[in-house]
C-alpha cells in the first residue's frame, strides 16, 4: 500500500495536531502564526492532491478508493478549507482559542476528504460524523454569543437525529446485502431492489443525507445555523460540509443503490423542486445577508439535486462541477460578509445585526475590493454569464432538457429568475444607495481569501473546459459502479 | 486582415479599451469622451471593412475553441442582418459618444459613464455577431447588466434606482427564458450553432414538426418580448428614461431594445411559416403597437412620449416580422428591416433633440414649453425632420417604410381572407394614426404656439456644434434615405432580407409608385391623424381619469404589487414555516420520515412484522424489561429533576444487569462505570439550574407530541423487529467467524479480548491515540482556564 496516496489527509491531520500542540504553549498575542501554519498545511495538501490527479487505487482493504471522483471533491474541500483558514487568520485575531478553531476546521476537512474517497459505508459514516462533530463545535465557537450557541445547539440536535436515521438505513442495507462495501452492495442489491424493504432503507438514508445537503424539509437548521455561526464557519458549512452530503449521497444512491433508482429518483425530483422554490422565495425578504445566503444555499442545493433526477453522465458531471463552483461562490460570499461584519463590529462593538443589509449600503465606496468581490459572487450565484455559476447552471440545465425533463429545467430557470431579485438587491445596496460613512481599510487576510475565491469564480467561468472535463471524469466513476 | 479577425476586433476592442479607460482618463481628464468616440469609430471601421463581402452575398464564419466538450465555442457569424446591426450599433455609438461630450457635465463621473457605454457597445456587437445561441445569450445578458448600470447612473435619484432594478429584473429574467428556449432548441436540433440550423433544410423541417417546437418558440419569444418591451413587459422601458438622455437614445431606442427584434429576425427562418409564429409575434405586436401608441398621449415628459413611441414602433417591427404563411414565410420582412433602419435614424435624432431641449430649458415637461422655434431655429428644423419622418410624411425615409408596412398588411390580410382582409390593414392604419398624432404633438408642444410666460429660462438658444452636429447628421440621413432609397436598400436591406428569407432578394423601393392601396391608406392616416390631434388633450385627460379610477388596469400595478408584496408574503410564509424552537424542526424531520415510511409499510402490510417471533424470554428477563419501561417512564414524567435523574440512572443500571445476564460481564462493568460517572456529572450540573420544570405545556401540544412520539416509537419498533427477525440474511453472521477462529488463530478463549487485541489490534491502537488526544484536549482546557483567571 502506498501511503503517498493518503498523503493529503495525513498532512492535514499532522497540521491539525501540530496547531493544537503549538497553540498550547503560545501566548494569545502570537497565536496568529497558527493560522498561517494551517493555511500552509492546506496548501501542501492541495498541491499533493492536484499532483495525484489521474491516480486510481484502492487502499485499506478496499475501504478507501482513490479515483477521479474522490480527488475532485478533495480539491473542492481543500479549496474551501484554504479559504477558511486564510479568512480565519483575521477572524481569530486576539482570540485565546485560536488553535481549537483551526484544529476543528482541519479535522472537519479530513472527515470530508475521507467521505470523498470512502468505498465502504462504515468509512463513509465515520468520516461523515468526524466532519459533523467538528463543525458542531465550530458553529458554537463564539461561546459568549447567544446566537452562535443556538446555532450550534440546533445543528447538533438535528444532526444527531439524522445520523441515527442514516445509521439505521445503513444497517438495513447491510442486512439485506451482507456487505458494507459500496461496489459490492451495488452487485448484491437484488434483494433490496425486489422488496419494499429497499424503500425503507432509501427513506432512512434520504433523511440522513437530506439533513446535510439541507433539502426541504430537512433544512430547518440551516438558516438558523448559517446566520448564528461566525461567517467564516458558515462558509465552511455551506461550501464544504454541504458538498460532503452531496458526494456521500452520490456514492450511496448513484453507486450502491442504483438498482433502486426508480424509488429515489422521484423523491429527489420532488425534493429538488420544493427546495429550490422555497429557498428562493423565502430569500427574497431576508434582511440578514447571512440568512439570505443560507436560503440561497438551499436553492443551489436544489439545483444540484437535479443531477440525481437526470442521472446522465453530463448531468452528474454538471452537478459535480456545480459543487466546485458553489464552493468558491458561497465561501467567497460568506467571507465577504465576514469582512463587512468585522468592519461594523470594529466601528460599533455592540451592533446587534452586523450582517444586516443596511450595513452593505454604499459598500462600493467604503470597501471597494470587498464590494467588487461580493458582486462577482452574487452574480455568479445568480448564474450571470462568464462566471462559474453560469457555466454550472448551463451544463446542468442543458443536460436536464436533453434528457427530456423540460418541466424540471423550466422550474429551475424560473427559480433563477426569482433569485435575481435578492441578488440584485445586494448589488443595489452596495453600489446604488448613498452613504455618509467614510471609506475604511479592508482587513487584509479577508481580502486575500476573497480575491482567491473571485479569481476561482471567474476562472471557472471563462476557462471551464478542463474543469468540466474533470467533473465528467468524476461522474464516469459513479456510473461505472466504482469498481 | 481577414474578415473574421475584423469582427473579433470590432467586438473585443471596446472591452479592452474600456478596461484601460480609467487610466487614460487620468491623462485626458474632461476630454475622455473623445477617446470613447474614437473607440467606437474603430469598431465602426472594422464592421465597414467586412461589409463589401456581405453585400456581395457572402457570409463569414469563424471559431475559437472555448468549451468543446459541451459543443460551445467562441464563434462569430456575419450575414446581412448582423452587419446591418453592427453598423447601427457602432455608428450610433460614435454619434452618441460625441454628443455626450457636450451633454454630460464635467462634474459627473465621466470615466464610469464612458466605460459602461463602451462595455455595452461591445456586448451588443458581440450579440449580433454571435454564431451560437449560448454565446448570444451571454452577450445578451451582458447588455442587460450594462443597461442596468447605465439606467442607475444617477445613483442618488430613487427613481433611477427603481428604473434600473425594474429593467434588470424584467430583461434578465426574460433572458433566462430565452436560454431555456435555446436549450430546448438544442434538444431538438442537437446543435447550438445558428448557421448550421439556418443552412440545413432538413433540420429546420424536423424542428417545425417536433412536439417541443411550440415550447422553444414561446420561451425564446418571451426573451425577445421582454428585451424589446413588448406585451406586458413594456413597463420597464418608460422607467428606463431615468438614464441620461444619450443613454436613452443609444440603448433604449436605437440598439438594445432592438435586440429582441434582432432575435426574432435571426430565428425567423427556423420558426416562421407556422400559425403559432403569426399568432404570437404579430398578435403581441399589433396589441402592443395600439396600446403603446394610445398611451403616449398621456405623457407630459418628452422622453416619456418618446419611450411609448419606441415601444409602439418596435411593435410595428414585431408585427411585420410576424406576418407569415406557410407558402410565403417572409411577407413583412423587407418592410420590417427597412423600418428598423429608419427607426434607428429618426428616433435617435429625436432623442438627441429631447436632450438638447432639456439641456437648454432645464425641463422635459412638454406642458411648460412652446414657441421655441425662434430661439432654437436649427434644433427646430432637425426635430421637425425627425418627427415628420416618424409620422410618415414624404419624402422622408419613414414614409417609405410605413408604405411598405401597409402594403404587407394588405397582403397578409388578403392571404388570411375573411374578416382579416379588412381588419389587419385597418389596425395597421390605426397604429399609424396614433403615431402621426403624437409626432405632431412633439413639434407643436415644444416649438410652435406661444412661449409660456413663466417656467422657462430667459435666454434659450441652439446648443454648441458638439451636440448639434450629431443630430444634424442623423437628419441628413433621414432625408438621404428618403430621396435615394436605393443606397440603404442595396447596401443593407437586400443582404439582410436574403439572409432571413434565405433566397436572393431584389427590392424596388421608390418614392413615387402610383396610386396604390397603400397610398390611399397613408392619406387616410393623415386625415384621421389630424382629426385625432384636435382631440389630443381631451383623450389624454380621459386616460388620466380612467387610470385613476381603475388602477388595476395597469401592468405596473401588478409589478409593484409583486415586488413589494413579495416581501410581505415571504415574511409571513417564513415566519410560519420557520418557528424557531428546535422541537418543531425535529417534528418536521420525524413527520416526513414517518410519511415516507408509510409507503413501504402499506406495500408490505402485515408482512412487515414476521409471523413467528423467534424469541425465548425467561421470566426474570421479562421482569428486567418491565422495570426498564417503568424507569424510562419515570425519567420522562417525574416533575422534578432529581427523581428524574435517579430514574434515568436506574434505567442504565438495569441495562447493565441485562448485559450480565447475557454473559457479557466486561460490557456490564463499562456500562456501570459510565452510568455512575454520568449520574455524578448530572448531579453536579443540577446544582446550577432550577429544581423544577417551570414551563407549562398546553394539553393540545402535549397530545400532539405524544402522538408523534408513539408513532415514531412504533415505527422504530417495527423496523427493529423486521430487521432482526424478518429479513433472512443472505449470508452467515460475522460472529461465527470469531467463534471458530479465535482459539485457532489467536489462542484465546475470551473472544472479546481476542477481537480487541488481535483481530482489530490497529483499531485499538487508534483508540489509544484518540484517548491521548482527548487527554491533550483536557489539558488544554485546564490550561486555558488558568490563563483566564
Amino acid at each position: 500500500m502506498n501511503l503517498m496516496l493518503v498523503a493529503p489527509e495525513l498532512t492535514i491531520a499532522v497540521t491539525g495536531l501540530a496547531v493544537l500542540l503549538i497553540g498550547l504553549f503560545l501566548p494569545t498575542d502570537s497565536k496568529k502564526i497558527l493560522g498561517y501554519l494551517a493555511s500552509l498545511g492546506v496548501l501542501i495538501a492541495l498541491a499533493l492532491t492536484v499532483s495525484s490527479l489521474g491516480t486510481e487505487a484502492l487502499l485499506f482493504y478496499n475501504t478507501v478508493s482513490i479515483d477521479a471522483l474522490s480527488q475532485f471533491f478533495k480539491i473542492v474541500f481543500l479549496v474551501v478549507a484554504l479559504l477558511f483558514t486564510i479568512a480565519g487568520i483575521k477572524y481569530t485575531e486576539g482570540n485565546s482559542n485560536t488553535e481549537e478553531f483551526f484544529t476543528l476546521g482541519l479535522f472537519a476537512t479530513i472527515g470530508m476528504m475521507f467521505v470523498a474517497s470512502a468505498n465502504d459505508l462504515m468509512v463513509l459514516f465515520v468520516a461523515f460524523e468526524l466532519a459533523s462533530l467538528a463543525t458542531y463545535a465550530l458553529a458554537g465557537f463564539e461561546k459568549k454569543n447567544i446566537k452562535s450557541l443556538e446555532a450550534a445547539m440546533k445543528y447538533f440536535i438535528i444532526g444527531s437525529l439524522s445520523a441515527a436515521l442514516m445509521l439505521l438505513g445503513i444497517s438495513y442495507v447491510y442486512g439485506a446485502t451482507g456487505t458494507t462495501s459500496i461496489p459490492e452492495i451495488a452487485a448484491n442489491s437484488a434483494t433490496l431492489a425486489s422488496s419494499p424493504i429497499g424503500i425503507v432503507a432509501v427513506v432512512l438514508l434520504l433523511a440522513g443525507f437530506g439533513f446535510k445537503i439541507a433539502l426541504v424539509p430537512f433544512h430547518m437548521w440551516a438558516p438558523d445555523t448559517y446566520q448564528g455561526s461566525p461567517s467564516v464557519v458558515s462558509a465552511l458549512l455551506a461550501a464544504g460540509s454541504k458538498k460532503m452530503g452531496i458526494v456521500a449521497a452520490l456514492k450511496v444512491f448513484v453507486v450502491a443503490l442504483i438498482a433502486l433508482k426508480a424509488d429515489w429518483q422521484i423523491a429527489f425530483a420532488i425534493l429538488a423542486v420544493i427546495t429550490m422554490t422555497y429557498g428562493n422565495v423565502v430569500a427574497l425578504k431576508q434582511t440578514s445577508v447571512k440568512r439570505m445566503l443560507a436560503y440561497s444555499s438551499l436553492a443551489q442545493a436544489g439545483y444540484i439535486t437535479m443531477a440525481f433526477v437526470v442521472l446522465t453522465p453530463i448531468a452528474l458531471g454538471g452537478g459535480i462541477f456545480y459543487a466546485l463552483s458553489h464552493g468558491f461562490m458561497k465561501a467567497g460570499a460568506f467571507i465577504a460578509t465576514a469582512a463587512v461584519t468585522y468592519m461594523v463590529l470594529s466601528e460599533n462593538k455592540d451592533s446587534a445585526d452586523p450582517d444586516h443589509i443596511e450595513n452593505f449600503r454604499g459598500l462600493g465606496k467604503r470597501m471597494p475590493i470587498t464590494a467588487l468581490c461580493m458582486t462577482i459572487f452574487v452574480f455568479a450565484l445568480a448564474g450571470i454569464p462568464l462566471t462559474a455559476g453560469y457555466m454550472s447552471k448551463f451544463v446542468l440545465f442543458s443536460s436536464t432538457i436533453q434528457s427530456g425533463f423540460v418541466w424540471l429545467a423550466v422550474i429551475a430557470i424560473l427559480n433563477s429568475a426569482i433569485s435575481l431579485g435578492y441578488y440584485a438587491k445586494i448589488v443595489k445596496y452596495m453600489y446604488f444607495l448613498p452613504t455618509d460613512s467614510e471609506k475604511v481599510s479592508e482587513p487584509f487576510p479577508y481580502t486575500i481569501a476573497m480575491i482567491i475565491a473571485a479569481v476561482g469564480v471567474l476562472a471557472l467561468g471563462f476557462w471551464s473546459e478542463p474543469f468540466v472535463h474533470w467533473a465528467m471524469e468524476a461522474a464516469s466513476v459513479l456510473l461505472t459502479g466504482g469498481m | 486582415m481577414d474578415s473574421f479577425t475584423a469582427i473579433t476586433i470590432a467586438v473585443f476592442l471596446p472591452f479592452v479599451l474600456a478596461g484601460i479607460l480609467p487610466a487614460v482618463a487620468k491623462l485626458l481628464k474632461d476630454k475622455i469622451g473623445w477617446y470613447a468616440s474614437a473607440t467606437a469609430l474603430l469598431s465602426l471601421l472594422m464592421v465597414a471593412q467586412v461589409a463589401p463581402e456581405i453585400i456581395h452575398g457572402e457570409t463569414i464564419q469563424g471559431t475559437i475553441e472555448w468549451l468543446p466538450s459541451m459543443g460551445i465555442n467562441l464563434s462569430f457569424y456575419a450575414d446581412g442582418l448582423s452587419i446591418m446591426f453592427g453598423f447601427i450599433v457602432s455608428g450610433i455609438g460614435v454619434i452618441i459618444m460625441s454628443y455626450s461630450n457636450g451633454y454630460m457635465s464635467t462634474k459627473e463621473d465621466l470615466p464610469r459613464y464612458y466605460q459602461q457605454l463602451l462595455f455595452f457597445m461591445g456586448s451588443m456587437l458581440g450579440m449580433v455577431f454571435s454564431a451560437n445561441t449560448i454565446q448570444l445569450f451571454i452577450f445578451w445578458e451582458l447588455t442587460s447588466i450594462t443597461s442596468f448600470m447605465l439606467i442607475g447612473y444617477w445613483r442618488n435619484r430613487p427613481m433611477s434606482v427603481y428604473g434600473a432594478t425594474k429593467s434588470l429584473l424584467i430583461t434578465a429574467s426574460g433572458g433566462l427564458f430565452m436560454l431555456a428556449g435555446f436549450l430546448v432548441l438544442h434538444a431538438i436540433t442537437g446543435t447550438f450553432d445558428i448557421p448550421t440550423i439556418l443552412h440545413n433544410e432538413s433540420i429546420r423541417e424536423a424542428l417545425q414538426n417536433h412536439h417541443l417546437f411550440i415550447y422553444a418558440l414561446i420561451l425564446i419569444f418571451i426573451g425577445a418580448a421582454s428585451k424589446s418591451a413588448q406585451g406586458p413587459f413594456y413597463i420597464w422601458l418608460p422607467n428606463a428614461m431615468e438614464a441620461p438622455t444619450p443613454v436613452s437614445a443609444f440603448l433604449h431606442s436605437a440598439t438594445m431594445v432592438k435586440a429582441g427584434i434582432y432575435l426574432i429576425a435571426r430565428i425567423h427562418p427556423m420558426f416562421s411559416g407556422t400559425e403559432a409564429w403569426f399568432i404570437l409575434v404579430s398578435g403581441v405586436g399589433i396589441f402592443t403597437m395600439l396600446l403603446a401608441g394610445f398611451l403616449a398621449f398621456r405623457q407630459t415628459d418628452i422622453k416619456g412620449i418618446l419611450a411609448y413611441s419606441t415601444i409602439s414602433q418596435l411593435a410595428y417591427l414585431m408585427t411585420m416580422y410576424g406576418y407569415t404563411t406557410h407558402e410565403e414565410p417572409g411577407i413583412g420582412v423587407a418592410a420590417a428591416t427597412f423600418h428598423l433602419l429608419n427607426h434607428a435614424t429618426f428616433k435617435a435624432c429625436l432623442f438627441l433633440v429631447a436632450g438638447i431641449v432639456a439641456h437648454e430649458t432645464a425641463t422635459r415637461d412638454i406642458t411648460k414649453m412652446g414657441g421655441l422655434r425662434k430661439e432654437m431655429p436649427i434644433t427646430f428644423i432637425v426635430a421637425t425632420i425627425g418627427a415628420l419622418s416618424m409620422a410618415g410624411i414624404p419624402p422622408l425615409n419613414g414614409f417609405l417604410s410605413k408604405e411598405m408596412f401597409y402594403e404587407a398588411s394588405v397582403e397578409m390580410g388578403h392571404l388570411l381572407g375573411g374578416p382579416y382582409t379588412i381588419l389587419i390593414p385597418a389596425l395597421a392604419v390605426l397604429g399609424g394614426v396614433f403615431t402621426f398624432a403624437y409626432s405632431i404633438k412633439l413639434i407643436d408642444g415644444i416649438f410652435l404656439g406661444k412661449r409660456p410666460t413663466k417656467g422657462l429660462p430667459e435666454h434659450i438658444h441652439d446648443p454648441s456644434m458638439v451636440m448639434l452636429a450629431p443630430a444634424i447628421f442623423l437628419a441628413g440621413l433621414i432625408i438621404l434615405f428618403g430621396l435615394v432609397p436605393s443606397i440603404p436598400v442595396h447596401n443593407f436591406i437586400e443582404p439582410t432580407v436574403s439572409g432571413i428569407i434565405l433566397e436572393e432578394a431584389h427590392l424596388h423601393v421608390k418614392l413615387w409608385h402610383g396610386f396604390t392601396t397603400s397610398l390611399m391608406m397613408t392619406i387616410a392616416t393623415f386625415i384621421l391623424g389630424i382629426l385625432i390631434y384636435t382631440q389630443y388633450d381631451r383623450i389624454a385627460e380621459w386616460q388620466n381619469r380612467f387610470n385613476a379610477m381603475f388602477p388595476w388596469i395597469s401592468v405596473n400595478y401588478y409589478y409593484d404589487g409583486a415586488v413589494n408584496n413579495a416581501k410581505d408574503v415571504t415574511f409571513k410564509f417564513s415566519s410560519r414555516m420557520q418557528p424557531g424552537p428546535v422541537k418543531n424542526y425535529v417534528i418536521a424531520v420525524l413527520l416526513l420520515t414517518l410519511a415516507m415510511f408509510a409507503i413501504p409499510a402499506m406495500m408490505l402490510g402485515t408482512n412487515l412484522i414476521p409471523q413467528n417471533l423467534n424469541f425465548d424470554v425467561p421470566l426474570y428477563e421479562a421482569l428486567i424489561f418491565l422495570f426498564m419501561i417503568v424507569a424510562a417512564l419515570g425519567a420522562a414524567l417525574l416533575p422534578r429533576y432529581l427523581p428524574a435523574i435517579i430514574a434515568l440512572s436506574g434505567l442504565g443500571y438495569l441495562v447493565a444487569l441485562l448485559f450480565i445476564y447475557l454473559q457479557a460481564p466486561d460490557l456490564a462493568l463499562t456500562q456501570v462505570l459510565v452510568e455512575t460517572l454520568s449520574t455524578i456529572i448530572f448531579l453536579l450540573a443540577l446544582v446550577k439550574i432550577p429544581q423544577k420544570f417551570k414551563e407549562h405545556i398546553p394539553t393540545t401540544t402535549l397530545a400532539r407530541d405524544l402522538i408523534i412520539s408513539v408513532a415514531v416509537s412504533v415505527m422504530i419498533f417495527i423496523l427493529l423487529i423486521n430487521a432482526t427477525q424478518g429479513i433472512v440474511a443472505p449470508f452467515e453472521s460475522l460472529s461465527y467467524y470469531f467463534i471458530e477462529k479465535s482459539l485457532a488463530l489467536a489462542g484465546g478463549h475470551n473472544i472479546v479480548n481476542v477481537i480487541i487485541v488481535d483481530f482489530r489490534g490497529y483499531d485499538t491502537l487508534g483508540e489509544i491515540s484518540v484517548l491521548c488526544l482527548a487527554a491533550l484536549g483536557v489539558y488544554n482546557l485546564i490550561h486555558s482556564r488558568g490563563e483566564d483567571e
